[in-house]
């Protein structure tokens, strides 16, 4: 027995130098549920240019959660669904930044009224059509797709899914409770099966013939079109951003904050303000195939080619529309409570 | 009424040993704080009118039939290579272990994707599919230890019933069956707490159970009473099963491996129903392990290129790192808490480690996980909390809390199946209590301990979920990088991962299915 007693101690000791290691540089500490592969490059290009050591912990569940129990253990959070930051920042996990940078550099529509997150990036929540089945034109608004001449064609991912719980709750901010309950309601009628899977599997039920639309995020296009396996999916539908002729698409927007922590504000505020600049704006667009916050920042050659077919669409920009995250945030509960009602994951 | 035994070194053992007991029950504890203690069921009472019995239906359905299933394979299988000879059987007894070296997320995934490929596949988003990936993945807890059981008792038991002029047939069905009970229904119970456990599987395949809901309503709804209160409800179902193990074996014993087995002669079977046998066993072996392994090499091919070795590596030893250590520290804390409930000899103390320890085993990972995320939340405020909560340490907490049950389990019926006059014997020959259990009481556990000990390395090594809450900065290891890479659709680097994986549980699982073998 006293073998696996000094194997233990030794483990445990392992284990703490670790840690103590960890902690010697003092880097930015940043906590994320973005995809590590994503963020990782752009990480490393700022420690090359600046020096500064970052050092990531990837959460792709339960971010908030983590959040709440050590509130101080980041310095930045960063996340591909900024809702997540608007529930950070009613809990007073956040704390607002204090950067010029930011703040002249960034439209008020894509930073939180007092500063205390910005927008990072955003996409589109659109629809993928069949190009076999679906004539252009037939789609172009959301409420197209409660039309009962969609009946059994239309697939989606799960109802609660953070993208579609926050495509809802925009409709419900937007246009009012009663609205995104017969949104919603229509949709589930015209699903043609259970919602399972995520966006890509909605867009392979396309390819197959299971339904005609699905509902996705557009960055998934330029996504399938660049790998071998998926390229028949993309080439098989083509993306509609929809409301184009009323107020624009909703939007998912990708977003960072700093935390509570005090430690290395000044590094951590550095970190952020990086983020908003032309370098790493252009660095995220063109891995994510999601949409800058700056204007002077080129699309990917991929995005250019998406909508072609709508005429309110030129060379790829498409109308976004931006409802304040905190308004989004107040009807999520009120969302899940009628997604249950309708069983909506449950066809 | 205390005995002074080996290692059981009276009242400050016993108080230290009701402290350990306490400190475990604390996510449990932390979990009903929140449930009740809001006072608040209106969310609750919405859910029950809604969805919640889809969820609870559901969970029922995938665990109860995955274990249906893996107590008919894995008993079957243990059966036929047990008793009878055929062509193949000696490389069938041990390939029916393999599927444990795949986790069940990554076939689920394998068998989704499949499902796309294969033209006329059946679809497999249902929880009939759920239950059938769980019992193709799991079977082989009830194989070992219902093969364990044939193998200790089987030689006896004919020898006496041919001595009786009983047939053979009536032996295996009336004496032989009722003997391996208890551990067929221990390897039953094994599936179903880990498929109502899971979340990645029935995730992968949109099936919606109770850990799925606890998910979504914690982590997308941030309500963490209703999750809380749904959590009490996911316990139930997993308690009611224990505590239904505890009823129906009570009073028989578990056969524990440290006898020494006495095979039973096998009979040779015709060619043509030999042919038959064999192929009864590579099925699931073809099913839980050879298709997905296929799979995934096919997959894996284009993804070497592509991939960082050093991360790769990094995984690898971390993994090994937190499946050793999980392994030493819940031997550690199994065999000390059995020691203690022998000196305690009143049955009523002396399950009761058993019964905590179950408890964490019986909760979903992801309300352990989220529990020890919040009770050590206070820590990260002190400069020692900050380090340990950067460290491996609470992945460690988090996985012996889960895990302890099981080398306990071992020990305690160990321990059980020596005599307490050997305890009086050791006092007698002067000896302090420490030299009495290293010298005495140890060597004769370590037959259960080492299959406990590997079998908690194979759980540990596969986990996902509690290093998915509970990571420290910088941390990687192969469950994650899986995910992650299986997240992203990227299946070839998902499979390089699944592959590494594998191979570290190879020899685990083969050594596992030795041990039990040898006794």
């Amino acid at each position: 027995m006293r073998r696996p007693l000094s194997a233990t101690l030794a483990v445990v000791l392992l284990a703490l130098g670790y840690s103590i290691n960890a902690k010697a540089d003092e880097p930015v500490r940043v906590i994320s549920d973005r995809t590590p592969s994503h963020l990782e490059p752009l990480f490393a290009l700022y420690t090359e240019t600046t020096g500064v050591e970052i050092q990531p912990v990837f959460v792709d569940e339960g971010l908030v959660a983590r959040l709440k129990s050590r509130p101080t253990e980041a310095d930045l959070v960063i996340t591909k669904t900024a809702d997540l930051l608007e529930a950070a920042k009613a809990d007073a996990l956040l704390q607002p930044f204090e950067s010029d940078v930011i703040v002249t550099g960034v439209a008020p529509e894509l930073r939180d009224v007092d500063n205390t997150y910005v927008t990072l990036s955003y996409r589109p929540r659109s629809i993928f059509v069949s190009k076999e089945r679906v004539q252009p034109g037939a789609i172009a608004t959301y409420d197209d797709l409660t039309d009962p001449r969609w009946r059994g064609r239309i697939c989606i991912r799960s109802g609660y899914h953070d993208y579609n719980l926050s495509l809802f709750s925009q409709m419900a901010a937007d246009r009012g409770l009663d609205a995104a309950r017969a949104f919603i309601k229509g949709l589930h009628e015209n699903l043609a099966r259970t919602p399972t899977g995520n966006d890509r599997a909605q867009v392979r039920a396309v390819y197959e013939g299971e339904c005609d639309l699905s509902i996705g995020n557009s960055y998934y296009m330029p996504i399938m079109l660049s790998r071998d396996d998926q390229r028949p999916w993309g080439e098989a539908t083509r993306v509609v951003f929809p409301d184009q002729a009323g107020d624009g698409a909703y939007v998912m927007r990708g977003g960072a904050a700093l935390t509570t922590a005090t430690d290395n504000l000044e590094a951590a505020t550095g970190l952020l303000e990086y983020l908003v600049s032309e370098e790493a704006q252009a660095f995220i667009v063109n891995t994510t195939f999601e949409y800058s916050i700056l204007d002077s920042v080129d699309m990917p050659a991929a995005n250019r080619a998406l909508g072609a077919e709508q005429p309110e669409v030129q060379d790829g920009r498409f109308k976004a529309e931006f409802i304040p995250l905190d308004a989004i945030a107040a009807q999520r509960q009120a969302v899940v409570q009628i997604l249950d009602e309708v069983d909506f994951d449950g066809k | 009424m205390r005995a002074t035994i080996p290692g059981g070194v009276g009242t400050i053992s016993a108080v230290a040993a009701v402290l350990v007991l306490c400190l475990c029950l604390a996510p449990f504890g932390f979990v009903l704080v929140r449930a009740l203690g809001s006072g608040d069921f209106a969310a609750l009472g919405h859910l029950a009118g809604t969805v919640l019995p889809v969820y609870v239906a559901n969970s029922a359905l995938v665990a109860g039939l995955a274990t249906l299933v893996a107590i008919a394979v894995g008993v079957g299988g243990a059966f036929l290579v047990s008793f009878y000879e055929f062509w193949g059987r000696r490389k069938l007894t041990a390939a029916l272990v393999l599927p444990l070296v795949l986790p069940p997320y990554l076939v689920a995934v394998v068998y989704r994707e499949l499902s796309h490929l294969v033209a006329l596949a059946p679809r497999v988003d249902s929880p009939l599919a759920a239950a059938l990936v769980f019992a193709l993945t799991l079977y082989p807890f009830v194989y070992l230890l219902t093969r364990a059981a044939f193998l200790r008792l089987a030689g006896s038991q004919l020898e006496a019933g041919q001595s009786l002029g009983i047939a053979r047939a009536e032996v295996l069905r009336r004496a032989l069956l009722p003997l391996a009970a208890p551990g067929i229904l221990l390897g039953g119970l094994l599936v179903a707490l880990e498929a109502i456990s899971d979340f990645g599987s029935v995730d992968a395949l949109g099936v919606r159970t109770l850990t799925t809901a606890i998910y979504r309503i914690w982590f997308s709804m941030f309500d963490a009473n209703l999750a809380a209160q749904v959590a009490v409800i996911a316990l139930l179902l997993p308690l009611m099963l224990v505590g239904g193990y505890a009823l129906l074996t009570r009073g028989r014993g578990f056969a524990n491996p440290t006898n020494r087995p006495r095979p039973p002669g096998r009979i040779p079977l015709s060619p043509r129903l030999g042919a038959l046998a064999a192929s009864a066993c590579a099925l699931p072996v073809v099913l839980g392990f050879g298709l997905p392994l296929l799979t995934l090499l096919a997959w894996a091919g284009g993804a070497f290129a592509v991939l960082r070795l050093e991360s790769l590596y990094a995984d690898v030893a971390s993994t090994l790192l937190v499946a050793t250590a999980t392994a030493a520290l819940t031997l550690l804390l199994g065999t000390w808490l059995a020691i203690q409930a022998r000196a305690a000899r009143d049955h009523s103390w002396s399950s009761a480690p058993l019964w905590v320890l179950s408890l964490n085993y019986a909760m979903p990972s992801i309300v352990l996980a989220i529990a020890l995320l919040f009770l050590t939340g206070w820590s990260y405020t002190t400069e020692l909390g900050s380090a340990l909560a950067d460290s491996l340490v609470l992945i460690l907490l988090a996985t012996t809390l889960r895990f302890a049950v099981i080398a306990h389990f071992s020990a305690e019926s160990g321990l059980r199946s020596l005599s307490l006059r050997l305890d009086e014997a050791v006092r007698c020959t002067g000896r302090g209590g420490f030299h009495g259990l290293v010298r005495v009481l140890l060597p004769q556990l370590r037959g259960p301990l080492t299959v406990a000990g590997l079998l908690v390395f194979v759980m540990s090594a596969r986990d996902l979920t509690l290093s998915l809450v509970l990571q420290p900065f910088g941390y990687g290891s192969l469950p994650l990088s899986i995910h992650h890479y299986a997240e992203l659709d990227l299946y070839g680097a998902a499979s390089v991962y699944a592959l590494c994986l594998a191979l570290v549980l190879l020899y685990p699982v083969l050594a596992l299915e030795r041990r039990l073998a040898q006794g």
